[in-house]
Order: structure tokens, then C-alpha cells, then sequence
């Protein structure tokens, strides 16, 4: 598990490297103590930083959607832009190479960020534990953040199998080749 | 283009590798944040008993009752993950002043710089996918269309994706690189021309899709080639041909001795036999069209050269050869024709509407109206679906729901020649001349208009000679006091009699009846 992980983030580094920032980033904002500042690497973390677990419900939810919001946020516009005009638009290398290169980039950009968009599987249980076992949180916020803390949790054990590459390696093929 | 993708996976695949490399062997150091950022500490690797000489010169600097606790033995699970040495505070897995310094871990600076890079970039492709977003749009629709084998509206589709752009274009005032209409686009175009018109149209076309700065790409792009390469097979035939016998088609040559001046170039370099014996056909039609056995038989020997071939040559010849079949009174073998065709275009009018009047010769109303179902579930175009509507009502004698039809059709589609003839036609089969001849006339100014725009397909022999009838049978029967009646007169003149049929000159002239050619077998001036 640990090298087909580690071989995923390393062929979506882009992606891996910039959760780590954000998710570096969301640490600094709740001053959690980070221990590993190095992002990527041929370590359990890779694609991660080493952090100390959020003790408040509002922090941990953030720390294990936060970072992943922000991903997809930039994703889908790049990986987008990358797709509607190298396929539906058909621009080819005839039409100009530079802007080829920068569709073909922009589509590996934004697939690679959006492999990268849950957090660890402990960082997703920590929230998960404090809302749904511990109940620290209060209702209103576990409704509103089941999906999204669901979602995370279960995004977190595929991602940890690579999944999400092998997904959009998958999806790439169907979607340009076929 | 999946040449290009392949060398652009290679490429991404060995920066990859390169970076998977340089991290592997970086992985040996101690990270960088980490020494700037606990510059006193020591690094991951140091042996505990390094990191224990510093956490004791760390705590000299700490209050007493610190050292005291120092000096106690602290139990293992105690003890702060990071240094190991004090004590963990009860919130948290670290010691006090672990925590401190944790908490100020740098973000390096090529995380600030690439985070805000992606962000920059990302904000840049918002913009740029709405922009080209409904060219896209458009794009899509043509290829769903053209998945179900819709070609025309997939044709139409990619087509406005050029309007789409230029009005983008005009919007922003100016031409923006990231604003274009890719060759893979323009290929897709030239594909639905090909299948919901002719290889010979797509070839056609090529020239005026793409620039000449695009040529690389039509050069490398293999369909594109072939349908260029049809276009100049037919081309040079049609040239042999008519060096071969081309005039006497017009000089009053017999059909047979046209056809053996046309079949010397048979096995030429760059001569197709099949479009050789599809000239044949047509010139067989020109010379002696009413013989319909000797055209019959010039069809077959058409289909079987094609069909030798192992080449698909269905859009060259079958929906001739499917009228013949209707005027021969052979409406299963027009349909089956109509069925082949189908199965490469679900969308094509001309086809629905060819299998719709053999249907009604058949007599199998319901299966014609049926067609018209069938039509509209592939199409989205409406206008088209007004024309099968009316043919089928006029060709079933409801005269009334044609005019219905027609009105409302009229609302929004006036522009269309063909409703407009139906509609005469109707007028004239309930002789009533002047309407007769309004619609007629109606049907001409529309299919001027399509000619000026660059369209000609209105203007087909069966709108002349309906005009012409109506006209005619207008001057002869009616009053002249229509709204166009003072028109007749100038109409007729521009008539030459060899663009007339004979079968309109006899109607004219009162040797076959209205009702003859309209209401009995083929029901129309085919």
C-alpha cells in the first residue's frame, strides 16, 4: 500500500505538493505545531506534513476538509481548461504548440490536484471521531458536516490506495483516447 | 493529435522520474525548514543522546523549578514525542517549548511561490473556460449528435461554433489567443459534412475550414486526406469523361453510344469506375429520363461495380436510385435502399422523406407517419419535421391539415421553399389558381433569397416546375387579382423551356390532369 501511495503522489506531485502548502498553511492559521515541513518525499507523509491533531471540533474539520477544498477549487478549472480545449475545442499542435503545452500542462495540473484532495486517513478520523463518537461537537454542525466529513473519510482510505490516480489515469484514456 | 499526447505523457513521465529521483536522494539530509526553523535542535537522524545534550543545554536557560522536574524520572509515555526528554503538557504530545517552537515551522518559500502560482493560474483558467465555454457548449451538442449518428445537426452544430467565436470575438473587441477554434474541432466539422452530405462535399469544404497555415494538419490528418483524395478521383473522371464524350451528351448522341464514349476511360490512372458508371446514369436520365427500365438498368450495373469495390458508395447513388425505384412503382426496394442509408445517417431529411413517399405508395399510412416519429426522436430540427408533416397530409388528401400545418409552420419558418410548394400544390389540387399561385410564388422569392445567401439547394426541378405550373394554370384559370398577379406575366418569361419538364409542359397543356401527378403514384413531380 505504502509504495502504490507514494507512487501516486509522486506521479501527481504537483497536486501533493501544494495540499501539503495548504495544508501547512491551515496549520500555521491554527497554530498547530507542524513537525515535518518537507512535502514531498519516499515517506508515509508524502503529499502531507507531519502535524500535531486539532483538540477542537471547528479546526479539525477544517484541518481534514480545508486543504482539500482549496485543491479543488484550483483543480477543476485547470484540469477544465486542460480538457474542453484539447478535446471538445480540438486545439492540436498545428494549431499553435504553446498553447498545447500549456492545455496538456494545465489538464496534468489539475488532475494532479485533484488526486490530492483528502487528507490522511488519522486526520479524517480525528475529526470524525470528535463529531460522531465523542459528540464534542453540536448538532447543528455534525448535520451540516456529515456529508463533507463522510466524503473526506472515504476519499481519505481510496487515496491511500492511490485511487483518485488510477481513477483519472482511467478517466484521461476514456476521455481523450476513446 | 494522440501521437502528440503520447509525447507529451513521455515527457511528463521522465520529469516525473527526474523529481522522484532528486527527492529520493535528498531524502539522506535533513530537511531544510527544519534547520532554519529550530536552528538549536537537533536534526531528525541525531542519536538520542545528542538530542539529550542539547534539551540539557536548553533547559540552563529555564526557570529552577523546571531543572527540579528535570531531574525526575519521566514515565515513557510522558515524554514529549518531539524531544523526548520533558514532560508532554496534558493537551498536547509535545512539551511546552517543542510546542512553542513547532508552531513557528516555516512554509518554504517555494510553497508561498507555487501555492500562489496554482492560485493565480487557477483564477486564469475560470476566466478562460467561461470564455470558451459555449463554444464548447456547441461543440458537445455536435458530438452527442453525432454519436447518434445525427449528422446534420452535428454538422450544424460544429458550424456555429464559428459564429459562436466571432461573436465572443466581437464582444471583447479584440482577438485573444486563448479564444480559438481548434483543428480537431474543424476535422469533426469536415467528418458531419462528409456523412450527412458527400466525401465530395467534405473534400470540398476543407479548403474553406481550414487556413493555409493549418495544412500541416490536413496533411497529417488521414480522413481529411481521403476525402480530399475522393474529391480529386472524382474530379480527374469527371475531366476524362468529358474529354471522352462530354459534348455529345448535348450534341443528340443515343444513351449507347455516350455510354461507350464514357466507358473508354474505364481503368484510366486516377479514373474511378464507379463514378464513370454513375455518369452513365446521369447521362442515361438527361437523355432518355422517361425510359425508366434502360435507367433501371444502368443503376444496376452501377451498384454492382460499387458494390465490387467492398467501398461504401451509398451516398453517391442510392437515393437516385430509391426514386427510381418509387417512379418504377418499387417501393420495398426504394425502402430497403432508404434502410441502408439510415443506418449510417438518422438524421438525413432527404432520406426520411424519400422513405416516407414509398411508404404512401405502399399505401402504409401509418408506417409513414410513423417515419415522421421516428424523424423528429433523431432531430431537433423543426422546420424539417413541418416539410415530412405536410408532404405526408398532402400525399394522404387532408388538405385541410396541410394549410394548418403550413400556417403555423409559417409563424416561424417562412423561409422555407418547400412548405411553401406543398401549400401550392394544395391550392391547386382544390383549384383554387390564385393561392395556387401566391404560395407558388412565395416558394421562388425564398428559394432566391437561400441563392443569395449562397444556398442553392432550394432551388430543386420539382419547386421550378411546380412555379411554372402554377403560374401557367394561374394566368389560364385564375383572376390575376392576387397580390402578386400582377407578377405572372414576368414570372413565366424568365422561364426558358429547357428548364422545364415535360411532364409540366403536358399539365400546362392540359394532356395529363393536376390530380394524375399529384395524387397517384410517386404524388409529385420527381
Amino acid at each position: 500500500m505504502r509504495i502504490l501511495y507514494i507512487i501516486g503522489k509522486l506521479i501527481t506531485f504537483p497536486g501533493s505538493f501544494i495540499r501539503a502548502f495548504w495544508e501547512h498553511l491551515t496549520c500555521k492559521i491554527l497554530k498547530l505545531p507542524v513537525e515535518e515541513g518537507r512535502y514531498i518525499g519516499f515517506h508515509d507523509n508524502c503529499g502531507h506534513i507531519d502535524h500535531s491533531f486539532a483538540t477542537k471540533g471547528f479546526a479539525a474539520y477544517l484541518m481534514a476538509t480545508g486543504p482539500g477544498y482549496m485543491n479543488m477549487i484550483i483543480g477543476w478549472p485547470l484540469m477544465l481548461m486542460g480538457y474542453i480545449n484539447l478535446k471538445p475545442i480540438g486545439i492540436t499542435p498545428y494549431d499553435s504548440l504553446p498553447l498545447f503545452i500549456v492545455y496538456i500542462v494545465s489538464y496534468y495540473l489539475g488532475v494532479s490536484l485533484l488526486c490530492a484532495q483528502f487528507p490522511l486517513v488519522e486526520d479524517s478520523l480525528v475529526f470524525w471521531e470528535m463529531a460522531y463518537k465523542e459528540k464534542k461537537i453540536p448538532v447543528v454542525g455534525r448535520i451540516f458536516a456529515f456529508i463533507p466529513a463522510l466524503v473526506t473519510k472515504i476519499g481519505a482510505y481510496l487515496e491511500s490506495w492511490s485511487v483518485p490516480v488510477i481513477f483519472w489515469i482511467i478517466a484521461t484514456v476514456l476521455l481523450f483516447v476513446l | 493529435m494522440q501521437k502528440w499526447i503520447i509525447i507529451a505523457i513521455a515527457v511528463a513521465a521522465i520529469v516525473i522520474a527526474a523529481v522522484a529521483i532528486i527527492l529520493s536522494t535528498r531524502k539522506k539530509k535533513p530537511a531544510d525548514s527544519q534547520e532554519e526553523v529550530l536552528p538549536e535542535e537537533a536534526p531528525a537522524e541525531e542519536t538520542s543522546e545528542e538530542a539529550e545534550e542539547e534539551s540539557v543545554e536548553a533547559t540552563e536557560e529555564d526557570e529552577t523549578s523546571e531543572e527540579a522536574e528535570e531531574e525526575e524520572e519521566i514515565p515513557e509515555d510522558e515524554l514529549c514525542v518531539h524531544c523526548g526528554v520533558k514532560r508532554k503538557t496534558e493537551s498536547s504530545e509535545y512539551c511546552e517549548h517543542c510546542e512553542k517552537e513547532l508552531r513557528k515551522t516555516k512554509i518554504p518559500v517555494a510553497g508561498w511561490i507555487i501555492g500562489f502560482a496554482a492560485l493565480l493560474l487557477s483564477l486564469f483558467a475560470t476566466v478562460q473556460v467561461f470564455l470558451v465555454s459555449s463554444i464548447a457548449i456547441q461543440s458537445a451538442n455536435g458530438d452527442e449528435y453525432a454519436a447518434k449518428k445525427c449528422w446534420y445537426s452535428a454538422y450544424y452544430a460544429y458550424s456555429e461554433t464559428s459564429s459562436v467565436k466571432d461573436e465572443l470575438t466581437s464582444i471583447l473587441g479584440t482577438e485573444i489567443p486563448f479564444v480559438k477554434i481548434g483543428c480537431g474541432l474543424k476535422a469533426k466539422q469536415i467528418e458531419a459534412i462528409a456523412n450527412a452530405y458527400s466525401p465530395l462535399e467534405a473534400g470540398n469544404s476543407i479548403g474553406s475550414v481550414f487556413t493555409a497555415d493549418e495544412d500541416g494538419y490536413v496533411q497529417h490528418n488521414k480522413k481529411l486526406q481521403e476525402y480530399k483524395k475522393t474529391l480529386e478521383v472524382f474530379q480527374s473522371s469527371y475531366n476524362a469523361i468529358s474529354t471522352a464524350g462530354g459534348d455529345m451528351v448535348y450534341d443528340g448522341a443515343s444513351v449507347e453510344e455516350v455510354e461507350k464514349a464514357f466507358l473508354s476511360v474505364k481503368g484510366q490512372e486516377g479514373v474511378d469506375d464507379v463514378f464513370v458508371y454513375y455518369m452513365i446514369c446521369n447521362a442515361t436520365e438527361y437523355l432518355d429520363g422517361d425510359n425508366l427500365e434502360l435507367l433501371a438498368e444502368k443503376y444496376a450495373a452501377l451498384d454492382k461495380t460499387a458494390k465490387a469495390t467492398g467501398k461504401n458508395y451509398n451516398w453517391l447513388y442510392y437515393q437516385d436510385y430509391a426514386t427510381l425505384y418509387i417512379k418504377m412503382n418499387k417501393p420495398d426496394e426504394a425502402i430497403a435502399l432508404m434502410d441502408e442509408m439510415l443506418k449510417n445517417d438518422k438524421g438525413s431529411y432527404t432520406v426520411y422523406l424519400t422513405k416516407l413517399r414509398a411508404c404512401m405508395l405502399k399505401g402504409e399510412t401509418d408506417k409513414a407517419k410513423a417515419l415522421i416519429d421516428e424523424f423528429t426522436e433523431y432531430n431537433d430540427t423543426v422546420d424539417a419535421k413541418y416539410v415530412l408533416d405536410a408532404t405526408f397530409y398532402r400525399l394522404s388528401g387532408e388538405y385541410d391539415k396541410v394549410k394548418e400545418i403550413c400556417t403555423e409552420a409559417f409563424e416561424t419558418y417562412d423561409y422555407i421553399p418547400e412548405l411553401h410548394r406543398q401549400l401550392a400544390i394544395t391550392y391547386l389540387l382544390q383549384k383554387d389558381y390564385d393561392n395556387a399561385f401566391e404560395e407558388a410564388y412565395a416558394a421562388e422569392e425564398r428559394a432566391y433569397y437561400l441563392y443569395s445567401m449562397g444556398d442553392s439547394s432550394g432551388y430543386t426541378d420539382e419547386l421550378i416546375n411546380t412555379v411554372y405550373i402554377c403560374t401557367s394554370l394561374a394566368k389560364k384559370y385564375g383572376t390575376g387579382e392576387s397580390e402578386n398577379g400582377g407578377n405572372i406575366d414576368s414570372l413565366l418569361e424568365s422561364y426558358s423551356q429547357e428548364e422545364v419538364s415535360e411532364t409540366a409542359k403536358n399539365i400546362v397543356d392540359g394532356k395529363i390532369t393536376v390530380e394524375e401527378i399529384f395524387t397517384k403514384g410517386v404524388c409529385d413531380l420527381l
